[in-house]
């Protein structure tokens, strides 16, 4: 069984859109009508519904379905929650939304002001008992309660960009957690939307995997299963989330800023605007990816010359194309022919030109947006001198490490200061040995000097001393996620127990110094560290992952048995389309091919994640 | 796995009633109620684009089951597939003319809800139940139309067979030396052919009965009437073809113009809906700083006021 994440989830939507109903023995799906009634309202009845969502659901959908298709579904328009509606006498609404107490209070008011005729509640992730109570209240109280047709619990808290990545859409995760002043409360509150994330993408799977993670997280006992759920905390590979990228897909992630499987791309000047007193705004065009894009499945992996490549051959394909369809259509006319022939010919070239045409625009389109993307991605390429940056970066994680060469770049005047930090930082994250003070602090002044932000640098640097100061005097598994006060280090202030062990062996463990394989693929330490816990290989050091199996008496965490052919890796505190573009090269390289599903908490970009980092950096005292 | 709660909600339901004084009869009666009062509820323009959709699906239906004989080819007679055409027509021409009432009635909706802006999000539900109808109609008669087309295009692959079939024994046969009865000949080709085959051998005896060639001169004379006969029908039947490919395919253009127009309309109404929504937004800040503005006026002239009479006071 393959894992697909967003076939499931899109399953499920469909099947809420249909109000749940169960298909009917022709196919036809007979919706089932109001509470408790036994009357088979046909569909046609209920053929046209408005969707309400909120904020959350909106960006859940986003990806997920276009207007079109949910018009195809009936839907005739989506509103939001809390914006002001008007009522629509005779239509159903479906309600998708999250279970606050703000949106109840908002469906209580809806139900009094009898906006719709019947309302369908579905909440994301689940309605507690409390909410549950305050909702039939206030509608008993308004005479609305005989509204609601049914309530769902559709457990589907989680956003999925293509078959194998998902996301939790909860934006700065990595510093809630790790801030030295989050209290436990937030924490707890942090972790438990994480928890609610990943019961919900397991969930929809219908799938209970055995949980193998660096420490003790939030793991739940469920049925068992021949999959594997893989933890990772943030700390165990920083650089990679720094870095800067050279394949297509996380190369528009991290320039143009991917989010939610959209792009927003300023069109260039064009060449020879003579610079006028007014000039006109450049014009912003967004634009979809996905899985039905042909160009960006095909190419997303390759690094960017080779896209270029690969976009000219597209554009000459295309315009072969045209030239047959062209020829088809009888635009040159062989006069030699059999009058009765060529007619023939004629229609028959005419019907499948036609019928091809849709399929050629569309197509054009694909093209002239990969255009629009790759060419704003040179501009962006050449002005800050992105493949400097990689091929340090790529040289320093690998181990050789080109310490006159980043210093002469920091020095340089290419790239943006967060560029030339992210450079620092990876370096000082990667190099063997630490550089000595004087060093430190003359890497420190170039990059005052260049106008990047210190806090994150000096955070850094702080970490990466930390771990090799040591830290392995008796810091037993916390089982919960609270934060622990660590008497060996003082003055570092108060630690989420996570941290310190995931980091100190993230450094130090397996998987230091990260392999590239020909051709410029990238070996993230999350791909070599799945690759010896999906082989069930025994682990050189002490085993850092503990194994919860299901089948496994409670209370006990044992070894894992044998290869697995699925996983899903979640990481807690952000991930990248780095670190999921490797994985999926090396679950398609192995042998037999496996399966994996790669998930985060969010999906930020380079620089939003320094700026994280800054924070930290800032609220670390001294 | 979505887990359905009503039956919670009902228990909360009840226990929230009888908090407030309402018994779990009433609130009995009030549900079931609740699904006579949705079906008398309503309006006429659902009711209309209700029935609209059901005439589409029977029509989606009558063409899936019907598709395998039509395209087959040797499982219906052609009387039968003209049959079918007809009904499809005039189906399709009648849900066309159906949803363009519908659509004016929306648009009309949009109209007055410029005048009433309470029912924006009314006439917006209204043009996108037009705008589904339409799609669908669209879908239902670009698959009849390839149907249509696989049906043309098998008659021209059976013409073209039945061509090169009477083609070939005509080409055994050219060899052969009798002048009699030869009638079934279609293209002009083959006279030639055939002729050519008969000078060839013809050609060692020079001297024909004189009755001989006035025959061969009559008959080829009767050959050429009998073609051009057979090439003016074969134009006519030609002429007919295409005006039925026009026409069908001027249906599935009709009905795309149909869809784009209410597509464009719809796109206009949700955007109408949205520039209200920001409009309503700009309108509140704009009242915001208006009464700031205002108190901030009072503030000042009071305060001006109560220095001149202060500065007056203290300098009489």
């Amino acid at each position: 069984m393959v894992l697909n994440v967003r076939k499931k989830q899109i399953e499920a939507v469909e099947r809420m859109l249909h109000f749940h109903a169960q298909p009917g023995s022709q196919g036809r799906l007979s919706a089932g009508g109001g509470l408790g009634s036994n009357g088979q309202t046909t569909p046609e009845e209920e053929a046209y519904k408005v969707l309400i969502l909120d904020a959350f659901t909106k960006d859940l959908l986003a990806p997920l379905l276009k207007v079109s298709e949910l018009r195809r579904h009936g839907v005739t328009m989506h509103l939001q929650l809390h914006q002001d509606r008007q009522p629509i006498a005779d239509a159903p609404a479906i309600y998708f939304v999250q279970a606050t107490a703000e949106n109840i209070q908002r469906i209580v008011a809806d139900g009094a002001q009898g906006l719709y005729d019947v309302l369908h509640l579905n909440f994301v992730h689940s309605i507690s008992r409390q909410l549950m109570e305050q909702l039939a209240g206030g509608l008993v109280k308004t005479d609305a309660a005989q509204r609601i047709a049914k309530v769902h619990d559709m457990y589907l808290s989680f956003s999925t960009l293509e078959a194998g990545l998902f996301c939790l859409n909860l934006p700065e995760a990595y510093r809630h957690i790790n801030e030295p002043t989050a209290s436990e409360a937030q924490i707890e509150a942090v972790i438990s939307d994480v928890v609610d994330g990943l019961f919900s993408t397991l969930a929809s799977q219908s799938i209970v995997p055995i949980i193998r993670c660096p420490k003790a997280g939030a793991a739940q006992h469920l049925r068992s299963h021949d999959h594997i759920l893989v933890l990772f905390d943030r700390n165990f590979e920083l650089s990679v989330m720094l870095q800067h990228p050279w394949t297509y897909k996380p190369l528009v992630h991290d320039v143009l800023g991917l989010a939610l499987n959209k792009v927003t791309v300023e069109a260039p000047e064009p060449a020879g605007a003579a610079s006028t007193v007014l000039k006109p705004p450049p014009k912003r065009q967004t634009f979809e990816v996905g899985e039905a894009d042909f160009f960006w499945e095909a190419s997303g992996a390759k690094p960017f010359p080779d896209v270029v490549t690969d976009l000219d051959q597209s554009i000459a394909k295309y315009k072969q194309a045209i030239e047959d369809l062209n020829r088809r259509t009888g635009a040159d006319v062989d006069p030699n022919a059999d009058p009765n022939e060529l007619m023939q010919a004629n229609t028959r070239g005419l019907m499948s030109a036609v019928a091809s045409l849709p399929e050629l625009t569309e197509r054009k389109r694909t093209i002239d947006k990969h255009t629009a993307m790759l060419t704003k991605l040179l501009d962006c390429i050449k002005n800050r001198g992105l493949d400097k940056l990689y091929s340090l970066e790529d040289s320093a994680i690998q181990g050789k490490c080109d310490l006159p060469g980043i210093l002469s770049v920091i020095q340089g005047s290419k790239g943006t200061s967060a560029d030339k930090l992210r450079l620092a930082i990876i370096y000082i994250l990667t190099v063997d040995q630490l550089p000595g003070q004087a060093d430190a602090d003359r890497m420190q002044q170039l990059l005052e000097a260049a106008g990047a932000d210190l806090s994150a640098w000096t955070y850094a640097l702080r970490m990466r001393r930390m771990n090799l100061m040591g830290r392995s005097q008796g810091v037993a598994p916390v089982a919960s996620s609270s934060a622990s006060s660590l008497e060996g280090l003082g003055g570092f202030g108060s630690v989420s127990g996570w941290a310190d062990k995931a980091f100190g062996q993230g450094l130090s463990s397996i998987t230091k110094g990260v392999k590239t394989l020909l051709g410029g693929e990238q070996l993230t330490a999350v791909t070599l560290a799945l690759d010896t816990i999906m082989e069930g290989r025994a682990l050189p050091e002490n085993d850092p992952f503990m194994t919860f199996d299901p089948k496994a008496a409670p209370g006990r965490a044992g070894r894992g048995s044998g290869p697995a052919r699925e996983a899903i890796v979640f990481m807690i505190g952000g991930g990248n389309y780095i670190e999921y573009d490797s994985l999926q090269a090396w679950a398609q390289r192995s042998q037999p091919a496996k399966s994996i599903v790669y998930g985060s908490t969010d999906l930020p970009t380079g620089e939003i994640f320094v700026k994280q980092l800054a924070d930290l950096g800032r609220l670390t005292p001294r | 796995m979505p887990d359905d709660r009503s039956e919670d909600f009902w228990q909360a339901a009840v226990v929230g009633g009888q908090q407030t004084g309402i018994t779990e009869a009433h609130l009995r009666k009030l549900r079931n109620n609740r699904v006579l009062l949705s079906l008398s509820s309503v309006t006429d323009f659902t009711a209309s684009a209700q029935q609209v959709a059901k005439t589409i699906q029977q029509l989606t239906l009558f063409v899936a089951t019907h598709r395998r004989d039509y395209v087959q080819p040797g499982r219906c007679s052609e009387g039968e597939r003209d049959a079918i055409e007809e009904q499809v027509a005039v189906s399709i021409k009648a849900c066309t003319q159906n949803v363009a009432k519908l659509k004016d009635g929306a648009a009309a909706d949009v109209k007055s809800a410029a005048a009433q802006p309470g029912r924006q999000q009314l006439a917006t539900h209204r043009l996108g139940m037009v705008l589904l109808l339409s799609e669908r109609l669209q879908a239902i008669g670009s698959v009849f139309d390839q149907c249509r087309s696989a049906r043309f295009q098998q008659k021209a692959q059976q013409e073209a067979a039945a061509k090169r079939r009477r083609l070939s024994p005509m080409s055994l046969q050219a060899s052969s030396p009798p002048v009699g009865s030869r009638r079934q000949f279609p293209g002009a080709a083959d006279v030639q052919q055939r002729l050519q085959f008969d000078e060839s051998p013809a050609s060692p005896d020079l001297e024909l009965a004189p009755q001989q060639q006035a025959q061969l001169q009559q008959e080829s004379l009767d050959l050429q009437r009998e073609l051009l006969a057979r090439g003016d029908a074969v134009n006519a039947v030609e002429r007919s073809v295409r005006e039925v490919a026009t026409l069908s395919s001027l249906f599935s253009a009709q009905v795309m113009q149909q869809a784009e127009q209410i597509e464009q309309l719809y796109s206009e109404a949700v955007q109408a809906t949205a520039d209200i929504a920001s409009g309503n937004v700009h309108l509140t800040k704009a009242i915001r700083y208006n009464t700031s503005t205002r108190k901030i006026m009072l503030v000042i002239l009071l305060l001006a006021s109560a220095s001149l009479l202060f500065w007056d006071w203290f300098y009489s």
